[in-house]
């Protein structure tokens, strides 16, 4: 399983720099969200391969609200627990429209590179 | 002004830093909270559903320290220029105009607002100059070393930042 920020700093978080936009990306389809419901629903888009880790899940919500991006409120959860929900601001939304298309355009460079043959340089 | 919107955000995160913390807690405890009752529903005893649900999270002081770290620098901008070949000195040399790029904005604003009070204070008080320029320019000196001496400790520790670690910090 691969962890997304790990805070023991193993090998395996690579994809750390990703984990704001699948926040954002998370909220933009199911909010309002506690933040265990952001760590699930990440875990479960990724078909279990990702498992957040909560070592910076948190402090990046947090980071995201001093930003703006994000704004949040106590509630209570289905199960009458107390949580705290999170919502995408107007910021956020313009914030995860620019984050996706810088994606794309990384994705679709790196894409490249993979497909490109020697004779197309020729 | 995204400096000035920064140096603000900075300074209510440190002013926030406790009510913030406390926040996390509650967090972290509605997590493993909602993750037991999930463990429960899933068969487990609620002794054992909590357990596994505290095994999974992880460690909760690394959580905070992580916190703390975020709370800090902009150790990620600062470890991306020296990956990308900034010395240290240019560390140092940022983190101080960040800083000192404020001292004028002050000067600005404190000036008239100085000569206003002054104004102010010159009718209720007898035998006093209010626009003696040196006590003005040595409190403009005075305030200017302080708030460099201020700035030169985070410019020292960000000159020590191993990019490595500030971009896994992110």
């Amino acid at each position: 399983m691969l962890l997304v920020g790990n805070p023991m700093k193993s090998k395996t978080d690579v994809l750390q720099g990703t984990l704001t936009l699948m926040v954002l990306k998370t909220l933009d389809v199911l909010e309002p969200l506690h933040g265990y419901g952001i760590a699930r629903r990440i875990q479960q888009i990724s078909g279990d391969i990702l498992n957040v880790n909560q070592g910076t899940l948190y402090p990046v919500l947090l980071k995201l609200e001093q930003e703006g991006s994000i704004a949040s409120y106590w509630g209570v959860s289905e199960n009458n627990r107390k949580a705290r929900f999170y919502r995408l601001t107007r910021g956020g939304r313009k914030q995860l429209r620019a984050e996706t298309q810088s994606w794309e355009q990384t994705a679709a460079i790196i894409g490249r590179f993979f497909t490109a043959k020697a004779e197309d340089l020729g | 002004m995204r400096t000035l919107r920064r140096f603000f955000q900075r300074l209510r995160s440190w002013t926030t830093a406790r009510e913030d913390e406390e926040r996390l807690r509650v967090e972290i405890e509605a997590h493993i909270a909602l993750q037991t009752d999930e463990n429960m529903r899933a068969g487990l005893s609620a002794e054992e559903a909590r357990r596994q649900a505290v095994c999974t999270f992880g460690p909760v002081e690394a959580v905070k320290e992580t916190y703390r770290e975020h709370r800090g620098l902009p150790s990620i901008e600062i470890g991306v220029r020296m990956a990308l070949g900034a010395t240290p000195r240019d560390a140092v040399a940022m983190v101080l105009r960040g800083a000192l790029g404020l001292i004028p904005l002050g000067l600005v604003l404190g000036l008239p607002l100085t000569l206003a009070a002054g104004r102010f204070l010159g009718h209720q008080l007898y035998g006093m100059n209010p626009y003696n320029p040196v006590v003005v320019l040595t409190a403009v000196a005075a305030l200017g070393l302080s708030a460099f001496f201020a700035s030169l400790i985070p410019a020292l520790r960000a000159s020590r930042i191993s990019p490595v670690d500030a971009l896994r910090a992110d």
